[in-house]
């Protein structure tokens, strides 16, 4: 067994307030959502979220 | 068509009632149609112009604005304001920029995607500089239907997020760390650089073992078995080993 290490930061990053999202443990949030099949597109790729959920 | 070369066409155009799609056709007269390979043609307005804004001034903090069907809209200054709510009905654009270091920030409280389309980078072209975008708000703030606050939401149409490639995301450990450790040594080459951070996955029975740390720097004196060097020392024994 070997302990796994992530590379954590991106260029791109996508967070919530970092002065408050974890004092009141409320992040920001990426909603993806409609109705029907195939009724949008999202694409993601190599992109940093922190101060999320 | 003001100016061309081998290489550049610069061509003028007039007010347009309504936007015409993403497109290029050039034609030459008594040649033909030039092929464009993978360019494209796009009407663009950029948050810089004040004509954008009517001629009025861009948004300040605690404004909210609409991208509007059929508006191309290309983020073009380095940090906005404070932003209440953007709505993307036609396409908010972010381009990076030449200088990989240069860092633009987007704020807003609600980003909401409605049929439009938000494009950070794409596949093909990555956003290759860097660019934060941060949400603000609390529980207490109203709540989107379905969607919530402090939200980027999409409904209908497109969102495009592309940082660069890196290689590799996660890598092993290649030595056991004791707690106290200052540097862990790695199992393969990476392209990570001092200033990112790693995290370190727990190897006991307790998941809150796991670390993250600031890489300061980077010994590659064997570049495949790279070693990252931290200042704040790793509370927890982290084991490799086969």
């Amino acid at each position: 067994m070997r302990a796994e290490v992530g590379l954590l930061s991106r260029n791109v990053v996508f967070r919530g307030n970092p002065d408050d999202s974890i004092e009141n443990e409320y992040g920001a949030t990426l909603f993806i959502h409609s109705a029907g099949d195939d009724s949008l597109t999202v694409r993601l790729s190599y992109i940093e979220l922190t101060h999320v959920g | 068509m003001t100016r061309a070369s081998s290489t550049s066409i610069t061509c003028e155009t007039g007010p347009r009632p309504g936007l015409p799609d993403t497109s290029l056709d050039i034609t030459i007269a008594g040649k033909g149609r030039v092929s464009t390979g993978d360019h494209t043609y796009t009407y663009a307005r950029f948050w810089s112009d004040p004509d954008t804004w009517g001629g009025l001034f861009a948004p300040v903090d605690g404004e909210s604005f609409v991208v509007s069907k059929g508006v191309n809209l290309v983020f073009d200054i380095d940090h906005s304001p404070q932003l209440q709510a953007v709505l993307v009905e036609g396409s908010l654009i972010f381009l990076p920029d030449d200088d990989e270091n240069h860092h633009r920030t987007f704020d807003a409280r609600y980003i909401f995607v409605k049929g439009g389309r938000m494009e950070v980078g794409t596949e093909e072209n990555p956003y290759d500089s860097k660019i934060t975008i941060t949400l603000h708000g609390t529980i207490d703030d109203p709540f989107l239907p379905i969607y919530g606050n402090k939200v980027l939401g999409v409904r209908f149409g497109k969102l495009d997020m592309h940082g660069p490639k890196r290689e590799p995301t996660w890598t092993r450990m290649e030595t056991t760390s004791e707690p106290g450790a200052t540097q862990i040594q790695l199992m393969e080459e990476v392209d990570w650089q001092e200033g990112e951070s790693f995290a370190v996955a727990s190897t006991s029975f307790n998941p809150r073992e796991a670390e993250e740390r600031v890489i300061s720097r980077i010994d590659r004196s064997d570049s495949s078995r790279p070693i990252l060097i931290f200042d704040v020392p790793l509370q927890f024994k982290h084991f490799a080993q086969e």
